[in-house]
């Protein structure tokens, strides 16, 4: 089974300050880590490689050749083979020429793998579109927001949590998944696998190599304009019963509930 | 215009601010605070207290936890207000980079300007200043005074390596500029300063990591006489620091079953000509234990990954990739580990600056474990503190100091965690009382592995220092002749012994 693991080099978060004005992120001196819901979708990918024979993962990347530290770490925590998407055309690239870019990356090195697993969005942008534009271009359906996989009679399984359900869906493969959440506490890799991480050659590819139009890549291929960046505050509204009005309370609670 | 017009200043409060440190030492008490804002007022109320016979304390940041900064009677100088850095500049000599500061400012100001201001060295390295003692929040000043140094240090040194001049206040308020390289003590041992000549202290200095005492050595540097005094000589107000290149960093905890298999891999790892180990630190089995415990109980508190149970001892390194890459390090590690038949032992490693981040916050979670459990202890028996050592010794008695530590702390019966700076043969033992006598019992065993520490040609404090609560100890590191060749020189500089009292050595015994 061949699974494409998609991973994006971010800012911390933690460390990083947006600019009130222009509404975007102030990247100099920050350093870089692996987008945590990425490290999900690798630790899935890796549990299916434990559970099943013959799985190979490869992690994709589009990045500057920096972003090679994190294709070391998915290297580390499992991945058999890593891909860097690196050419200065990709420059400026939006979610579509993102996402044209690594389909053909994908296409390239290893064609249409059985799943691709993807984080549900990356904690720099938040615009969650790069997956299901992946799985549009590669027209294999897509599973959102999962948290447990498993393979049963050659298709995916998916325990999926959206907003306030939890589903469970089944798909045939091809299959693209978008991983929602994971374990807090990340994996370390030892002396061995960072052995092995740092000895494999990483392959990298121009537009060339992948096979990429040249329409469809970089600033030319990104149709997006951002107009204005701001920050949407939620407004849920509290209700408060006490001993006075418990009743109607618990009757207001079993119509959520039921609902 | 007296000095009371001139300077900031304020009488002590009964608040206890600038009358304690973190030493918790009690009973400090002080009539006022300067704040002076640079040499010169400083050199001011220096001479106000010779003339008036007033004895004072300098007070940096407070972070020693000897006592050196706790005043007893008199005036405190706080340092705190003289706060300005200068710009980074190259010593073509040298041929490496250095920055001026003021002697109030913190370790962490020093790290946060150099990053916000993005210095790079002509290869497009950032710099940094590697004196990294924990405590960033302590002053430069006081890194001076205490030769502070660290897990660092054992590739980089202590303090006295990174400084490259001082400005100094004499304690009769003369005002001097010591720049390294410039004067030496002759054969006989004399040095001279402002003119008039001293002869550097009689002692011999332990051949390994030590803040014991003054600091002697053959034709030895005038400037370190002073760095690592405890501010008994003078007053320090201005200090240039050498940068060195940061390279990125490769992080490894490697797991071992037992002590034995821990000591030799750390011999290993520092007989290695070309790893060049930045730090390498060590956690025994009581101390994994009760931070296994403490993840178990709380995840959030250690962000790691499980330790499997088989595994007792922890030992932390981390390499700086200047001549080696992962790839090659990894390789020295496995030949290591083949060489000690430790290959099923399990490893934890990092290279992202986050990762290499969890991997300090959990190597420096136990101690922090350890005074939250007396802090427990505390609300039962207020009287009771942590005993920790502070104690090492040259290589060839290391072993010996280990096996000491386990024979008499086991028959003890107490309860105890080891870690620390195992690359400098510096382990720090952590003897918990659970209640009085456990106490007692403790100080007993303090001074007896202090007194075999001694007798194995080490140092009965190798980073915290003296200050006022450890006198006894150096006078059983040095015996009483060593304490007078000592004196002879607080003497010279400081006739009136108006200067931090009672730091090193006792006032009242001064002659």
């Amino acid at each position: 089974m061949n699974i494409a693991v998609l991973i994006k080099q971010v800012p911390r978060t933690d460390r990083i300050k947006i600019d009130h004005e222009t509404g975007t992120l102030i990247r100099s001196g920050v350093e870089s880590i692996l987008n945590p819901y990425c490290e999900y979708g690798l630790d899935l990918a890796v549990e299916l490689k434990k559970r099943f024979a013959d799985v190979k993962i490869t992690a994709f990347t589009m990045g500057p050749v920096s972003s090679e530290i994190v294709l070391r770490r998915a290297l580390a925590l499992g991945a058999d083979e890593a891909v860097l998407l690196n050419d200065k055309a990709f420059a400026g690239s939006d979610c579509r020429a993102t996402a044209y870019t690594l389909s053909r990356g994908i296409l390239a090195v290893t064609g249409v793998p059985d799943i691709i697993i993807c984080g549900k969005q990356a904690v720099d942008g938040d615009t969650a579109q790069v997956p299901g534009e992946v799985s549009s271009i590669l027209n294999i359906p897509v599973l959102p927001y999962v948290t447990q996989v498993n393979c049963i009679d050659g298709y995916l399984e998916v325990r999926s949590e959206i907003e306030n359900e939890l589903l469970t869906l089944r798909s045939e493969l091809p299959v693209l998944i978008t991983v929602g959440s994971g374990s807090n506490i990340r994996r370390m890799p030892s002396i061995d696998d960072v052995s092995r991480a740092f000895r494999k050659k990483i392959t990298v590819l121009s537009a060339k190599d992948a096979g990429c139009d040249s329409s469809n890549i970089g600033l030319k291929g990104s149709p997006t304009r951002v107009v204005k960046i701001e920050t949407v505050v939620s407004k849920g509204k509290c209700r408060i019963f006490n001993e006075k009005n418990l009743s109607e309370g618990l009757d207001y609670f079993s119509t959520i509930i039921y609902k | 215009m007296t000095i009371f017009d001139e300077i900031t200043n304020r009488a002590a409060g009964s608040d206890g601010e600038y009358l304690c440190d973190e030493s918790r030492l009690s009973g400090g008490n002080a009539v006022r605070i300067f704040f002076p804002e640079n040499a010169l007022q400083t050199s001011q109320i220096v001479k106000y207290c010779n003339q008036e016979i007033i004895p004072f304390t300098v007070y940096g940041k407070g972070t020693g936890i000897t006592g050196g900064a706790v005043p007893f009677g008199g005036f405190v100088i706080s340092i705190e207000k003289m706060k300005n850095s200068g710009a980074v500049s190259f010593d073509k000599d040298a041929k490496k980079f250095f920055l001026k500061v003021d002697a109030g400012v913190t370790l962490n100001d020093i790290k946060e300007f150099l990053h916000r201001k993005e210095y790079f060295d002509m290869t497009g390295y950032e710099l940094f200043y590697p004196v990294d003692p924990t405590e960033m929040g302590a002053s430069i000043g006081g890194t001076v005074a205490t030769n502070a140094s660290g897990a660092s240090s054992f590739r980089y040194g202590p303090t006295r390596n990174w400084i490259k001049s001082l400005e100094i206040i004499l304690p009769d308020g003369e005002i001097a500029v010591i720049k390294r390289g410039e004067q030496f003590a002759d054969d006989n041992g004399s040095m001279e300063i402002n003119g008039k000549h001293f002869l550097i202290p009689d002692i011999k200095m332990p051949e390994c990591k030590n803040a014991a005492g003054l600091y002697s050595r053959k034709n030895m540097d005038l400037i370190d006489i002073f760095i690592g005094s405890e501010g008994i000589l003078g007053i320090v107000t201005g200090v240039e620091i050498w940068l060195e290149r940061k390279y990125p960093s490769f992080s490894m905890i490697k797991f071992l079953k037992n002590e034995h298999k821990a000591l030799e891999f750390v011999k290993m790892l520092k007989k290695n000509k070309e790893l060049d180990p930045v730090f390498i630190e060590y956690v025994d089995e009581r101390g994994l234990e009760m931070l296994r415990k403490k993840r178990n109980r709380d995840r959030s508190s250690i962000n790691i990954p499980e330790i499997e149970p088989e595994f007792k001892t922890a030992v932390f390194f981390d390499i700086a990739l200047d001549k080696l890459g992962v790839a090659e390090v990894s390789d020295i590690v496995d030949e290591i580990e083949e060489k000690l038949n430790v290959r099923d032992a399990f490893s934890w490693c990092a290279w992202e600056e986050i990762e290499i981040e969890r991997i300090r916050a959990f190597r420096h979670a136990l101690p922090e474990t350890v005074n939250t459990y007396i802090s427990e202890i505390k609300k039962i028996y207020p009287e009771i503190h942590k005993l920790g050592t502070d104690l090492a010794v040259p290589d060839e008695n290391f072993e010996m100091m280990t096996a000491f530590y386990h024979d008499i702390l086991d028959r003890s019966g107490l309860n105890y965690v080891v870690f620390g700076h195992i690359g400098n043969n510096h382990l720090h033992i952590n003897i918990i009382p659970e209640n009085v006598e456990d106490l007692k019992k403790g100080f007993e065993i303090y001074k007896k592995l202090a007194g075999y520490a001694v007798e194995l040609k080490g140092t009965v404090s190798a980073e915290h220092g003296i200050g006022k609560i450890k006198h006894r100890y150096l006078v059983e590191m040095y015996g009483e002749n060593g304490i007078s060749e000592m004196k002879r020189v607080k003497f010279f500089f400081d006739p009136g012994y108006l200067l931090n009292r009672n730091n090193m050595f006792e006032y009242m015994e001064m002659k």
